[in-house]
């Protein structure tokens, strides 16, 4: 009997040791020292943890974030590259046209909705009044290319002049500087020379007509934009002696985007 | 020749900083604040042939015309040069602040006056009190910095550039 219990005391003894070795044989049995020990004694149950191994896992954790938090600003520019090139491929094939993805470099909080810098210029061979899209929409035109960079002039600019035609009309127009009610990204454009007659309404599409008469405006680059290309709609009307003017909201904020594209005719 | 290196670096890292500023949407005048410095320092002779560069050169970048505002700038730097007390850093902000805003307020009428449209009342006023704001806590941070650059390099500092004026002026 004596030494039955002398054996099982030397197995028991064996079985504690193996149970707290476990642990470190594999991290599964991590937590069960503590469902087993915790309740009676929470302090001792901490040090079957290795503090050293947590610090460890800490570290490489800290590693993976810093590593993460890294990338997360290069996938947001990927994203942001990505929705402009989706919004691109919705846009009509123009077979005399190739694309060129720009950029915004150099944009200001007084002056943004102007002009801004992007990162392409004389190296794509990019000239002044090639239009610039944000999405499929028209936004502005180039104004001065330098080799590396080219200022790109909005369609609130005055001298950036665009004729317009309302969709599924034969009524044209040209598009003359910022109209009153701008705020939040939200532009708004003069629409002046339609036709007294024609009948339009709120609502109404307004696209590119893609040729022009005039000669200083040919001058001036107007040619170079294709016809069809939508800039935004008409919010209200008015009329003169002679015309009709329209207030015209842009398709396109001009806060939102960090990527345009140029449209530039094929050699 | 130490002078004009040490007016370009700071002239450098002064632009470069505020288009990155611009770029994420705040209005920072720190080429403003950089003039008002330079003036009091090294007069403003000195101060107009620099901002001369640094207008062309921020004009270019970012469609201001900031030549007014800077030349306001210059004028009242002088001004406090000769009759201000620049020992003080710490109460500088006072002077520069108010600079400033006069300075910024003269560039959004040029702004409008350049590109005309419509006026965002309510983004400018935002823009306009956030800039001096954050002007009037950075200034006696940057004169700081500024003039101990300066000390390293043993040319004139902010603080300290009227008591050398009278020494100089006394020992004549």
């Amino acid at each position: 009997m004596r030494r039955f219990l002398k054996f099982l005391w030397i197995l028991s003894l064996v079985a504690v040791f193996f149970l707290l070795l476990l642990p470190y044989i594999s991290p599964n049995f991590r937590g069960y020292l503590d469902n087993l020990v915790h309740p009676f004694l929470p302090k001792v149950s901490d040090q079957f943890y290795s503090t050293t191994d947590i610090q460890k896992e800490n570290e490489k954790l800290r590693k993976e974030l810093a590593k993460y938090e890294s990338q997360e600003d290069y996938w947001n520019r990927l994203f942001e590259e990505n929705k402009t090139l989706r919004d691109l491929h919705k846009m009509p094939d123009r077979p005399e046209y190739e694309t060129v993805l720009s950029q915004v470099t150099v944009r200001n909080p007084l002056t943004g909705k102007f002009r801004f810098m992007i990162d392409k210029g004389e190296k794509e061979k990019l000239i002044p009044g090639m239009p610039v899209l944000v999405g499929p929409n028209l936004f502005g035109r180039i104004l001065e290319v330098e080799k590396t960079h080219s200022v790109v002039g909005s369609l609130a600019m005055k001298k950036v002049l665009v004729y317009c035609r309302i969709k599924g009309t034969e009524v044209f127009g040209r598009l003359s500087g910022e109209a009153s009610g701008a705020g939040k990204g939200e532009l708004f454009c003069k629409l002046i020379w339609l036709s007294r007659d024609a009948e339009l309404k709120p609502g109404m599409v307004v696209i590119t007509s893609g040729f022009t008469v005039e000669e200083h405006a040919i001058e001036a680059g107007a040619g170079l934009i294709p016809g069809g290309i939508e800039i935004g709609k008409i919010v209200s009307l008015s009329k003169n002696e002679k015309y009709q003017e329209a207030i015209v909201s842009l398709s396109a904020h001009w806060q939102h985007f960090d990527y345009v594209t140029i449209l530039k005719k094929k050699e | 020749m130490k002078v004009v290196i040490y007016t370009f670096f700071l002239l450098f890292l002064t632009i470069w900083t505020e288009v990155s500023l611009s770029n994420a949407g705040f209005l920072v005048p720190l080429l403003f604040f950089q003039m008002f410095y330079l003036t009091v320092v090294n007069r403003w002779r000195f101060s107009l042939l620099v901002a001369l560069v640094a207008c062309v050169l921020v004009d270019h970048l970012l469609g201001y015309t900031s030549l007014p505002s800077v030349l306001f700038t210059i004028v009242v730097a002088s001004f406090w040069r000769s009759i201000g007390d620049c020992s003080k850093v710490e109460l500088q902000f006072l002077p520069i602040s108010v600079t400033l805003f006069a300075g910024v307020f003269i560039l959004m009428i040029c702004t409008f006056l350049k590109y005309g449209g419509t006026i965002p009342y309510w983004d400018w006023f935002v823009q306009l009190f956030g800039s001096v704001v954050c002007i009037a806590f950075l200034t006696p941070f940057l004169i700081r910095v500024q003039d101990w650059l300066a000390t390293k390099l043993k040319i004139l500092t902010y603080a300290e550039v009227q008591r050398e004026e009278m020494y100089s002026a006394t020992n004549k």
